[in-house]
Parts: structure tokens; C-alpha cells; sequence
């Protein structure tokens, strides 16, 4: 493979990395009125300029880079743009946020761009060694991010847990990636799943698969998926809200990609049965846990975080029905779908979290948001439109969303995915009651009272309209999403 | 135009409340003739929706049907497929018909908020008409869930005390139904390969195939589908015991919500029994056809005993609901009885002409009755029936509304009442003369309650001083109830002009089924 090809294929990311360098160099001179904007104007071209490499280099078949470290596929393609747009999507609801918050503005924006180049690159890596250094840029970035607000105790704790449990994780990853490369000797995925698949020597197998179970444990905790998510709603909580964003969609999304890269190679050793038995037992107990502890939460931080959980059970059973239909040959593509509607709902629903908020407070809990239905009534209309969507009700996209997923579990005909759904669904029933509560704060109390309108900035405003645009537009029109997505 | 005019009557409300929520909201204008004039133009879009329906009633003679791609057919076999036919067509325009009246009844009731409610109440419209007109199961699913949501705003910002427990009681419920129709949608679809009603209805077979074993027991797919589809069409009707929603939900509705209610959105439920339950799942129809007809005579007697046992006028007529509609189930399903030694079935004839017309008699005078427990709650903001008495002296316009709505309510010949539950007793008596007898008797226990009810409120000493000084019906208010008043007696007088269009269809649609025939003609 030509060396330049491989420079070429990877330059969405050498042009995230090459901004957030010049970010943080641009920042030390120039006068700090300007500060904001200028890092804000530069992160945007720098992420649009990697979407439109990202859009050139996409290709038909599989091609791999740097000696096979690197793939550039569909998937992987598609699950950048997620992230691309998520990133973009973020930097705008940053904008007027983090001057209340923070004063050295270029890092935060750097390290933005930093953690997106580290997702990007988790989703189109190829081999355990790329894998593991893209992880760690992705959370060592977010580390920080998510410890931004110094002042703050609970930003602080929630820096600090994301940290040790993110280590915790990175443990077992690495335990299994040494476990793995122990028993094969290669890095790359292709060739361990090959080795493992035909050797037959007991040790091999053995150790490739306890191998193999650390990095799905690893995994699983970066997803959030029941019983590796307490972390997320205290990490969640603590963090800035616009991080807190961030995370919710960019880190799940990039933490979703590779798995889904593992399943289509490394898990592939494993029998089809024995990994969708245990990946089942995780999905019920996700959706469950999520759903039920995000009936009793009174934070909306907390609430969202329990959903994002009850969501990843949802996006789980997707995973599960392509792996039961063609174990070898995934179509992911109702998963991405589901992806960038959750993305666009949750961002909606923190922008106006944060934007709804005064005096430099965000809206956290229930009473903060009373009746800003009629403080704002764009916003409140923003909110309802994103909350319903996050139930599911039918218009909007996250009603596609679960529609093709539920629609890929029952396409594939098995018992097993039947009583998934049923569960599925029961569990979405619940989930009904308390997005139902958000709306029922916004509008149904205290609805005689006059209150003061609400100016909101404009950049709140503008993630708002887009978000709620592109909800109902895909939510009615669903193909529009895949062509956004190419899958 | 001629072509797309289901779609231009169907998304005309929607379009009239989109551009409401442009209307300016600063204070441009006086905060009253800026209220006036939002009501205008909700009332304006509401009644040029219901004027370009007519056209679609009057010339109808079997159906009127568009098609248009939608989603990408590679991705998903669905498209924009409307269709009109003698089932719908009444209850089409019978939505168009209420709406402009809703508004126009609730002109001064609606004191905060106008803007928001008119933009709901258009809304909808929308959301109802696109249930009874999707020929897609996708586009009925949309349809039937989008229209949850502006009714909850309604109950919810503009109820009376425990709105928010009805109107989350009435969400929760609702969705409880229609998400596990949901995968019984889904379910058809990867049998069926397509959510077209017209492939589905030629494919019904399909679905009877399948048999479940779980431990050890083998269950029918079609029972299971059955049984999913009616739980959230039963949800709607609501079928006893499925009811307890209902109550608090009208009671606590302003009297818009109530009347959109009772007119039109419990008429959902049996729709959906009629178009998709009993056509999709013959088999299971048959087989749990027992069990139904008993439901809903449990629900006719015991809606009656309830509204007779009730204080509160509004609460009464919400029992009476479930009473009524108790007799628009009995018309589906006693009707539907397995011929001795053969898997065929025979569907009378008359019963399932009576239940769609006893749907729309439902909804005019129930409607009706709900508009006039609203008037007489906004003069004197009680719905307690022991604080009047003795009304007809003082309000005898109102009086004589009343008593006509009364009588069409409980069935006297000559109103419109009577003809729908006439076909349907006699279509129960054809097939089974218990439940016949039983169901019988709710009649007569409707006309105690209702006469309970007549008397209690209107004659008497007037001996409250409240109501001595009550006013007469406003022009308005008569302008609102006249059209209704009109509809009664003349669905009463010429039931063939309105049942020679549910005709029209109704032996082509099911020809279609197989194992049931039409029967008693």
C-alpha cells in the first residue's frame, strides 16, 4: 500500500490534531475579547474540513492502511460522520457557555477536537494497539473536560471517578489485549480471529478467550451498559453540561463503533450462541436498570444518564438481532440510524438545558424548569419535541430509530429476540412516565401564571433548530437519514 | 385538486395550526382582539376543512384512495396510501364536522392560553382524520400515536384540579396499548413483507400459520396478534375492564377535550376493531368473539349502574359512554358466531351496520350532551347535580336542547339513537338471543338514568339562588348546538341515505376476509 494513500486516508484526523495544535497556539496571542470566537471559527472549519475528507475517502470496499492498522469501511466512515456532527454540534452549545465557566477557552476547545480525532480513530482502527492509543486520547481528553469547572467539588469528583474507573477499564483492556497477544502473537484483528479460529491448541484458546472476555468487559464499561454503569450518572452530574453532552453522545458513539468492530472480527471466535446469551442477559438487565432508576431521579442530569443507559439496552438489542441474523456479514446499519437520532435528541435536549438556564445557573432540576414552556416558547417547544422523541412517539426520529431496530429484532425470527422486544418494549412503556414528567414541568404547572419572556443566545437557539429540524425531518422521513450516513 | 382532496382536508388543520404558531405574540396587537382574532382564524381553517370535506361525503359511491411514495421503497414496502370508504367516510366526516363546533363552543370558556389550545385542537384534527383514512399500517401507526399528544396538552393545561394524573393516566394507558401493537405491527410486516392494508388483507393467511411452543405450550400467533391489537383497541373504547381511564379523563377535560372524546376518539378503538383486529385474525375474532361479546355486556350494565350511581352530571355521561360503547362491541362481536360443525363463520349483517352507526350517534349526542354540561359549568362552575334543579323555568331554550339530546341519547324512535341500536339488537337477537336480552336491558337502564338525570336538573322548585339569575343560551351557543339538533333528528328520519354509504363497501370489504361471511341480509 502506498504510503501517501495511507497519509491521505488518515487526514481527517491529522486535521482535527493539526487545528487543536494551532488553536492552542492562535489562543496565547491574540486579544482575549476575540478569543472565543476565533477558536470557535477555527474548530468549526477544522471539523467541517475532516467531514470533507471524510466524505472523499469513503469507499465502497474495505481498504486497510498502515500495514492493516488502520480500516477505512462504511462503518467505520459512517460512524466518524456521527461523530463529526455531534462534535460540531457541541462546540456550538459550548460557545457562550464556557466563557460563565472557565477562563483558558483555547484548551477547551482543543481539547475537544483532541477527543474527536481519538473517536475517529477508534472507529477506524484496525488492530489492538491503534484501538488502545485511540481510546486513551478519546478519555484522557474527556478526563479533562469532564474536570473543567475547577472550582466546582462536584466536577471535581466527577473527574476524578471518570478517571479511576476510565483506568479500571483501561486495565482490563490491556489484560486482555496482552492475554490475546500472548496466545497469537499478532495485533491485528483479522489475523487473531484467524489464528484463534484454526488453531487448535487448547492454551491458545483458552488464553485468547479470557482475552477476549476482558476487552468485552472493557467495553461494555464504556458504553454504559448494566452492571458497568455506575459511573455514568455521578460522572454525568458532576461534569459542565456541555461535556456532559459530549459524552452522552460522542464517547457513546465511539465506544459503540468499536465494539461493533470487535463483533464483526475478534468476538467472532466466539460461538454466535455464547456471546448473544451473554450479551442478551446485559441488554434486559440495561434496559431495565436505566429505565426503572431514571423513574425515581429529581436531577435531569441524572435523568438523562439513566435513560442514555436504558437507550444503550436498546442499542444493544440492535447489535444482538444483526449478530443473530448474519453473524459475519452485520447490517448495523438501523444501530447508526438509532445513533444519530439519539445524538440529536440528547444534544437538543443539554442545549436547551443550557440555554434555558440565568444568572449563570443551567437547569438541573425539575423546579428550575417549571414553566419555562412559557418563558421561552421555542425552547419549550424544543424540549417537548426532544423528550417525546426520546420516548419514541411516532413523527420523530427517535421513533425511526427504535422502529428499525425493533424491526431487525424481529426480522430475525428467533424466540430469544422475541422476548428481548417484549421486554424491550415494556421497558419503553416505563421510560414513557418519566419523559412525561419533564413535559408535565414545563408546561402543566403553574400554567396561570404570567412569566417574564426569556431571551436566549444564539447559538443555544441555532443547535436548538437544527436539532429539532433534522428530528422531525428524519422522523418522518427516514430514508433522509441513511443518505446523511451513506450506509 | 379533485385528486389529492383527502390529503388537502386531512392537512389543512395541521397547516392553519403551524401558522398559528407564527402568529406574532408581542403587543403589537390589544392582548383581546389579538385573542379574538386567533380564534377566527383556528375557527375559519377548522370549518373551510370541514367545507371541502363535504364534497367527499356527498358524492361518495365506494371510495376515494391516493398513493404516494414516502419513505424509499428499497429501505422499507410502505407508502402514503390514503383511502376513503364506507367504514371511515362517516367518521371522517364527522371529525370535520365537531371540530369547528368545539371551537366555536369553547369561544369564552377558554380563558389562557388561547392560542396554544386552538393550535391543539387543529392539531388534533389532523392527527384523527390521518387514523381513519391511512391505508398503511405504518402511517395509522403515526397517525393514531401523534394524536395522544396534543389531547394530553389538552387535558393537561386546560383541565380542572387532578389534570395532570388524568392526562398522564390517559397517555400511559393508551401507550400501554398501542406500543405492544406496535410489535405486532412489526410482526405482520416481516410476515406479510409489506404495511399496505390492500397486500395485508390479501395475505391474511400468512399470519394464521405460525404456532409458538413455549414450554411446552403451543400457542397460535394469530391468538397472540389477536389479543395484542385488541388490548390497545380495547384500551381506546374503552372495553370494561379497561375503562377506568376514562372517567378521569373526561371529568377533568375542559369540555373541548370532552367532546373530542366522546365524539371522536373512542371511536378510534372500534374503528380499529372493525378495520384491523377482526379482518387481520378471522380466526382468533371467531374464537375470542365469546369472550368480547360478555366484556362488553359486562360493560353496558355495569357503565349504567355506574352513571346511575354518579353525582357529578359529567362523570354520569362519561359512564354512559362506557355503556354505549359497550353496545358498539356487542354489534361486532355477538354478531360473530361459528356455524355448527364447519370453520366458517357468519357475521350479521345488521349488527355491524348498527355499531358504525351507532359510532357516529354516539358521537353527536354524547358530543352534544358534553357541549351542554359545559355551558351550564361555565355560567356556574359546578358539574354537581344536586346545585341545580328546577332549570327549565329559568333556561327553557336550553331545556328543550337538553331533552332532545336526552331522548336521542337514549334511543326514542324517531331520533338517531334508536337506528343504531335498533340494527344492532336485532343483528344480537339474529345470532344469540341472551346476549340479546341482556344487552336490551342497558337500554332501558340508560333511559333511567338519563330521565334521572333530566329530572333532577331541570324540573323541580328552583331553589338554589344561584340559578334563578341564570341566563338563556347565548346566539352562539344555540348557532353551536342547531347543526347537532338538525343531525339528530335527520339521521333519525332517513337512516338510508347514511347507511346506503356504508354499504357502498361494506360487502366488498368483507369478501376479503376468509372463514367469515356476511350474513343476514
Amino acid at each position: 500500500m502506498n504510503y501517501f494513500e495511507s497519509i491521505f486516508a488518515i487526514l481527517p484526523i491529522l486535521i482535527l490534531t493539526g487545528t487543536a495544535l494551532i488553536i492552542l497556539l492562535v489562543e496565547a496571542f491574540i486579544d482575549k475579547h476575540f478569543k472565543n470566537l476565533i477558536s470557535l471559527i477555527l474548530s468549526v472549519a477544522g471539523l467541517i474540513f475532516s467531514m470533507y475528507y471524510l466524505i472523499c475517502g469513503m469507499k465502497t470496499n474495505a481498504t486497510e492502511y498502515f500495514g492493516g492498522s488502520y480500516i477505512v469501511d462504511n462503518m467505520g466512515m459512517a460512524f466518524s460522520l456521527i461523530i463529526s456532527i455531534v462534535a460540531i454540534l457541541v462546540i456550538f452549545v459550548s460557545f457562550h457557555y464556557i466563557t460563565k465557566k472557565y477562563k483558558n477557552i483555547g484548551e477547551y476547545y482543543s481539547l475537544i477536537l483532541f477527543a474527536s480525532a481519538g473517536m475517529i480513530s477508534l472507529s477506524l482502527s484496525n488492530d489492538m494497539m491503534t484501538f488502545f492509543i485511540s481510546l486513551e486520547v478519546m478519555s484522557i481528553a474527556v478526563y479533562v473536560l469532564a474536570g473543567l469547572h475547577r472550582e466546582n467539588l462536584r466536577s471535581n469528583e466527577s473527574a476524578v471517578k471518570y478517571l479511576i474507573l476510565g483506568a479500571f477499564a483501561s486495565a482490563f483492556l490491556l489484560l486482555g489485549i496482552a492475554f490475546i497477544y500472548g496466545a497469537t502473537g499478532e495485533m491485528h484483528f483479522g489475523k487473531i480471529s484467524k489464528i484463534l479460529l484454526n488453531h487448535s491448541s487448547e492454551y491458545t484458546v483458552t488464553l485468547g478467550s479470557t482475552g477476549l472476555l476482558f476487552i468485552l468487559i472493557g467495553f461494555l464499561f464504556k458504553i454504559g451498559a448494566v452492571p458497568f454503569q455506575q459511573w455514568v450518572p455521578d460522572v454525568y452530574e458532576g461534569a459542565p453540561m456541555s461535556v456532559t453532552a459530549f459524552m452522552a453522545t460522542g464517547v457513546k458513539t465511539a465506544a459503540f463503533a468499536i465494539l461493533i468492530r470487535g463483533l464483526i472480527t475478534i468476538f467472532q471466535v466466539i460461538e454466535t450462541q455464547t456471546l448473544v446469551n451473554i450479551l442478551s442477559i446485559i441488554t434486559v438487565l440495561t434496559m431495565i436498570v436505566g429505565n426503572f432508576m431514571a423513574l425515581i431521579q429529581d436531577n435531569i442530569k441524572r435523568l438523562l444518564a439513566y435513560s442514555g443507559i436504558a437507550h444503550t439496552g436498546y442499542i444493544l438489542l440492535g447489535i444482538i438481532a444483526s449478530k443473530v441474523t448474519s453473524p459475519n456479514n452485520m447490517d448495523i446499519s438501523p444501530i447508526l440510524f438509532y445513533l444519530l437520532a439519539y445524538a440529536l435528541m440528547n444534544i437538543g435536549a443539554f442545549s436547551v438545558l443550557i440555554g434555558g438556564g440565568s444568572d449563570g445557573k443551567d437547569l438541573e432540576t425539575f423546579d428550575d424548569i417549571r414553566g419555562l414552556g412559557y418563558k421561552n416558547r421555542l425552547l419549550g417547544l424544543c424540549m417537548v419535541v426532544f423528550f417525546f422523541s426520546l420516548a419514541g412517539i411516532p413523527s420523530t426520529a427517535g421513533f425511526m430509530g427504535k422502529f428499525f431496530i425493533f424491526k431487525s429484532a424481529i426480522q430475525s425470527q428467533s424466540l430469544l429476540l422475541y422476548g428481548l422486544s417484549i421486554i424491550g418494549i415494556l421497558t419503553a412503556i416505563v421510560s414513557v412516565y418519566y419523559y412525561l414528567k419533564i413535559v408535565v414541568y414545563l408546561y402543566l404547572k403553574e400554567e396561570k401564571r404570567v412569566y417574564e419572556r426569556q431571551s436566549v443566545k444564539w447559538n443555544y437557539l441555532l443547535i436548538n433548530i437544527i436539532s429539532l429540524v433534522i428530528t422531525l425531518l428524519i422522523g418522518i422521513f427516514p430514508h433522509i437519514g441513511y443518505y446523511i450516513l451513506k450506509i | 385538486m379533485g385528486n389529492s382532496l383527502i390529503s388537502i382536508v386531512l392537512f389543512l388543520p395541521l397547516i392553519g395550526g403551524i401558522l398559528l404558531m407564527f402568529f406574532p405574540s408581542n403587543r403589537e396587537f390589544i392582548p383581546s382582539s389579538r385573542d379574538k382574532l386567533i380564534k377566527v382564524i383556528g375557527l375559519s381553517f377548522a370549518l373551510l376543512t370541514f367545507i371541502l370535506s363535504i364534497p367527499l361525503f356527498t358524492s361518495f359511491k365506494g371510495g376515494f384512495e391516493e398513493k404516494v411514495i414516502w419513505i424509499d421503497p428499497n429501505m422499507l414496502n410502505t407508502s402514503y396510501h390514503l383511502k376513503l370508504d364506507g367504514i371511515s367516510i362517516l367518521l371522517f366526516i364527522l371529525t370535520t364536522f365537531v371540530t369547528p363546533i368545539i371551537l366555536l363552543a369553547s369561544w369564552n370558556s377558554i380563558q389562557i392560553r388561547i392560542k396554544e389550545f386552538v393550535i391543539t385542537v387543529l392539531l388534533i384534527e389532523t392527527g384523527m382524520l390521518g387514523a381513519f383514512v391511512a391505508w398503511d399500517l405504518l402511517l395509522f401507526y403515526i397517525f393514531w400515536e401523534v394524536m395522544l399528544v396534543p389531547m394530553y396538552f389538552l387535558i393537561g393545561i386546560w383541565g380542572s384540579e387532578n389534570k395532570i394524573y388524568a392526562s398522564v393516566k390517559f397517555f400511559i394507558y393508551t401507550m400501554v396499548g398501542s406500543l405492544l401493537m406496535f410489535l405486532g405491527i412489526l410482526y405482520i410486516y416481516m410476515k406479510v413483507g409489506s404495511f399496505d392494508l390492500d397486500v395485508i388483507y390479501r395475505n391474511v393467511n400468512l399470519l394464521s400459520s405460525d404456532v409458538f411452543n413455549i414450554f411446552g405450550i403451543n400457542l397460535h400467533v394469530e391468538h397472540i396478534l389477536f389479543l395484542v391489537f385488541a388490548l390497545s383497541f380495547a384500551i381506546k373504547v374503552p372495553l370494561f375492564p379497561f375503562h377506568t381511564w376514562l372517567p378521569d379523563a373526561h371529568v377533568q377535560a375542559p369540555t373541548a377535550g370532552s367532546v373530542i372524546l366522546a365524539s371522536v376518539l373512542l371511536k378510534m378503538g372500534t374503528y380499529g376493531f372493525i378495520r384491523f383486529a377482526i379482518p387481520f385474525f378471522p380466526e382468533a375474532s371467531i374464537d375470542f368473539a365469546p369472550v368480547i361479546s360478555i366484556l362488553s355486556l359486562i360493560g353496558i350494565v355495569y357503565g349504567a349502574f355506574m352513571a346511575l350511581a354518579q353525582t357529578d352530571i359529567k362523570k354520569l355521561i362519561a359512564y354512559s359512554s362506557v355503556s354505549h360503547l359497550g353496545f358498539v362491541m356487542l354489534g361486532l362481536f355477538a354478531v360473530l358466531n361459528r356455524l355448527p360443525g364447519s370453520s366458517e363463520a357468519i357475521f350479521m349483517y345488521q349488527g355491524v351496520q348498527g355499531a358504525i352507526y351507532q359510532m357516529i350517534n354516539h358521537g353527536i349526542s354524547t358530543g352534544a350532551l358534553f357541549l351542554l354540561v359545559g355551558m351550564i359549568y361555565e355560567r356556574r362552575h359546578t358539574k354537581e347535580m344536586k346545585e341545580y334543579g328546577g332549570l327549565a323555568k329559568v333556561m327553557p331554550i336550553y331545556a328543550v336542547v337538553f331533552m332532545i339530546t336526552t331522548l336521542s341519547s337514549i334511543g326514542l324512535p324517531g331520533l338517531n339513537g334508536f337506528v343504531g341500536e335498533f340494527l344492532i339488537l336485532l343483528g344480537t337477537f339474529k345470532a344469540n338471543w341472551i346476549y340479546g336480552v341482556i344487552g336490551a336491558s342497558g337500554v332501558i337502564l340508560g333511559a333511567v338514568y338519563m330521565l334521572i338525570l333530566y329530572q333532577r336538573v331541570f324540573f323541580g322548585e328552583c331553589t338554589n339562588p344561584k340559578n334563578l339569575s341564570l341566563k338563556d343560551m347565548s346566539i352562539r351557543e344555540i348557532i353551536v348546538m342547531v347543526p347537532l339538533v338538525i343531525l339528530m333528528v335527520i339521521m333519525g328520519v332517513i337512516p338510508n341515505y347514511f347507511l346506503s354509504k356504508i354499504d357502498v363497501s361494506m360487502g366488498e370489504f368483507f369478501k376479503m376476509i376468509p372463514n367469515i361471511q356476511l350474513g343476514g341480509m
